[in-house]
């Protein structure tokens, strides 16, 4: 089937290969799927080694991504039967091509690679535990859900607590339970895209 | 190949096309290129003529009320007057700050300015009255005009404060930083009051590099000279800067050590219990903790210098002098002040963990959490003509049009 000629169309080692790393990976990826607002600080550590981190200003060690072809693979992925696997090979390797011939005063304003760790459309925040002791969960959420009055409001809170300026992502300290009331009540009135589906 | 096919790729924007770095090629004026545009909470200029030779503005907005405001004014006998004004807990200090400290020199509304919004007539003219009475004396520009002019708006703010002390108490809380900068013939002076900054970028030798050069002195109490020169000024107050946020603030409250307005920091009578709670201090204060004296300093201006970048904190809290002027050095001139809040944007959405094209549907207010208002005005200095000594085009007149 791969060394045949099909309607003028070889298919190549290359394909062989192309399908390997989609099988493999659509193994390892069905256990994580793609929950919105799944917590996954856990993930992230698991995958560190596999993030592309943006050279925007602190430059990423190439050595890793260009012979590893799961590398690329963003962490919270869309379901997998729908998004065609060409693509985001194709994607992946404009993204190397473009790493390859990015040089420092270009990566200012490079389009945006950045932080392959959180998709399109989507912002990391950080959610602290109610007591002290407890420990921040990263999520994942729509932008539009900042203008939500409700964020707005865990904003306000945040921003007496840490002030503008804090490093890292988005941090709200408050209870996780309310943000994620709040996420769904966002979900909800936000034109209902993506309501959940058991309801 | 590849190229057009990645170019597919990276799909949107697009907006600065990937010209050739002009570097040392283009020893001409730019192409031109005048073009004027709003893009939600962004405002931009991409270059206009002016007397010093081209200027490059852009605002970008992060608060529910614009608290950023700029001013540029060229004409005799003057030349380039550039105002950067940052304002905080409000956006009246800065627009009385723009409003009174430039000067329309010739006294009639010039009919070819390019003002995009009129500002209503003020009264209280004094800044640029003095402005105009010092540059048609015999020495000209000075820096000792340039402070006079400064403690005269703020004396005139503070008339204002106290007109509407009983109606609005909130206006005490009120403040702006101002960044100046004056290009007259061959000599800037450039004050600065607060935390705004200005950097000149000189091409270095025949290298085709560019070097960054800060010009003025921030004062901020992050800065370990400026807490000492606060705990040197103020021995009998313990509090006097305290860390807050992580940032160092003085007394807690406020980052900046000198700024116009703020009043209720530098007048007891004002810091009541009128004004909001977390601004109120426990003890009574007998001198000024705030002042609005500016840094000033002047040069001469030299071939190999190139242009100077006049901006806010919120661009500098993102990009390092040095990255902003390599990035106006390897680009076209024309949208060079857009550039740069481009580039300041990107970074901090890559420091909150998302993409620059999502930050862009975050309402205002929503957007403090990830960046402050950003103020950027490039000025390309042309010496032959200023060396010349020939007046160029007709008079110019900037004003930011975001939410005046």
């Amino acid at each position: 089937m791969l060394t045949r000629r099909h309607g003028g169309f070889r298919l190549g080692r290359k394909l062989l290969s192309v399908w390997r790393w989609a099988l493999c990976h659509r193994r390892r990826g069905a256990r994580r799927g793609y929950l919105r607002l799944q917590p996954c600080h856990e993930a992230g550590r698991r995958s560190d080694d596999s993030i592309i981190r943006s050279p925007l200003l602190s430059p990423a060690p190439p050595s890793k991504h260009h012979h590893h072809h799961q590398g690329f693979m963003v962490q919270a992925d869309r379901d997998a039967s729908s998004s065609p696997r060409m693509l985001t090979w194709g994607r992946s390797l404009a993204r190397r091509m473009r790493l390859l011939r990015r040089n420092r005063k270009d990566r200012l304003l490079a389009e945006d690679t950045a932080e392959a760790t959180t998709p399109k459309g989507q912002v990391a925040v950080y959610v602290g535990g109610a007591e002290p002791g407890g420990e921040s969960m990263r999520y994942v959420v729509p932008v539009v859900y900042f203008n939500h009055p409700l964020f707005g409001e865990l904003l306000r809170e945040a921003e007496e607590e840490f002030g503008f300026e804090h490093p890292g992502g988005i941090t709200i300290p408050c209870a996780a339970s309310r943000f994620e009331r709040a996420a769904a009540v966002a979900a909800a009135g936000g034109g209902g895209k993506k309501v959940p589906g058991w309801w | 190949m590849l190229g057009p096919l990645l170019r597919l790729l990276s799909g949107c924007g697009g907006v600065w096309p990937t010209s050739p770095a002009p570097g040392a090629a283009s020893s001409s004026s730019s192409s031109g290129e005048d073009s004027e545009g709003r893009d939600g909470l962004l405002w931009w200029r991409d270059l206009a003529r002016c007397h010093a030779g081209d200027v490059s503005v852009a605002v970008a907005q992060a608060n529910q009320v614009l608290e950023d405001q700029c001013c540029l004014e060229s004409a005799p006998p003057l030349g380039t007057v550039i105002g950067v004004f940052d304002g905080h807990g409000g956006p009246e200090a800065a627009r009385f700050a723009c409003d009174n400290l430039f000067p329309n020199l010739r006294g009639n509304p010039n009919p070819n300015a390019t003002h995009l919004r009129c500002p209503p007539p003020k009264t209280d003219r004094r800044m640029f009255d003095l402005l105009a009475e010092v540059s048609s004396g015999p020495q000209g520009v000075t820096a000792n005009a340039i402070r006079e002019a400064f403690l005269a708006t703020e004396e005139g703010f503070l008339a204002l404060v106290s007109r509407l002390w009983e109606a609005r108490p909130d206006i005490a809380t009120a403040g702006t930083c101002c960044l100046v900068g004056v290009v007259h013939n061959r000599t800037l002076f450039v004050a600065n009051l607060g935390d705004s900054r200005a950097v000149l970028g000189k091409k270095v030798g025949r290298t085709g590099q560019i070097a960054a050069e800060q010009l003025c002195s921030e004062h901020n109490a992050n800065q370990e000279a400026v807490r000492q020169e606060l705990v040197a000024q103020h021995p009998d107050d313990p509090q006097i800067v305290a860390l807050k946020h992580g940032v160092w603030r003085v007394r807690g409250l406020i980052q900046v050590s000198r700024s116009i307005g703020d009043v209720y920091l530098k007048h007891a009578k004002y810091n009541t219990e009128r004004i909001k709670p977390k601004f109120r201090l426990s003890e009574p204060f007998t001198k000024p903790i705030l002042s609005a004296d500016p840094s000033i300093i002047s040069r001469t201006l030299q071939p190999n210098d190139s242009f100077i970048i006049f901006a806010s904190d919120g661009l500098w809290e993102h990009l390092s002098n040095q990255d902003a002027v390599e990035i106006v050095h390897s680009h076209q001139r024309a949208g060079s002040a857009r550039r740069l809040i481009k580039a300041a944007l990107q970074e901090a959405a890559r420091k909150r963990e998302m993409r620059y094209s999502d930050l862009t549907k975050i309402d205002k207010k929503v957007r403090r959490h990830f960046h402050d208002d950003i103020t950027v005005i490039v000025l390309f200095i042309n010496y032959d003509l200023l060396a010349k000594g020939a007046a160029r085009g007709q008079p110019l007149s900037i004003r930011c049009a975001l939410d005046y």
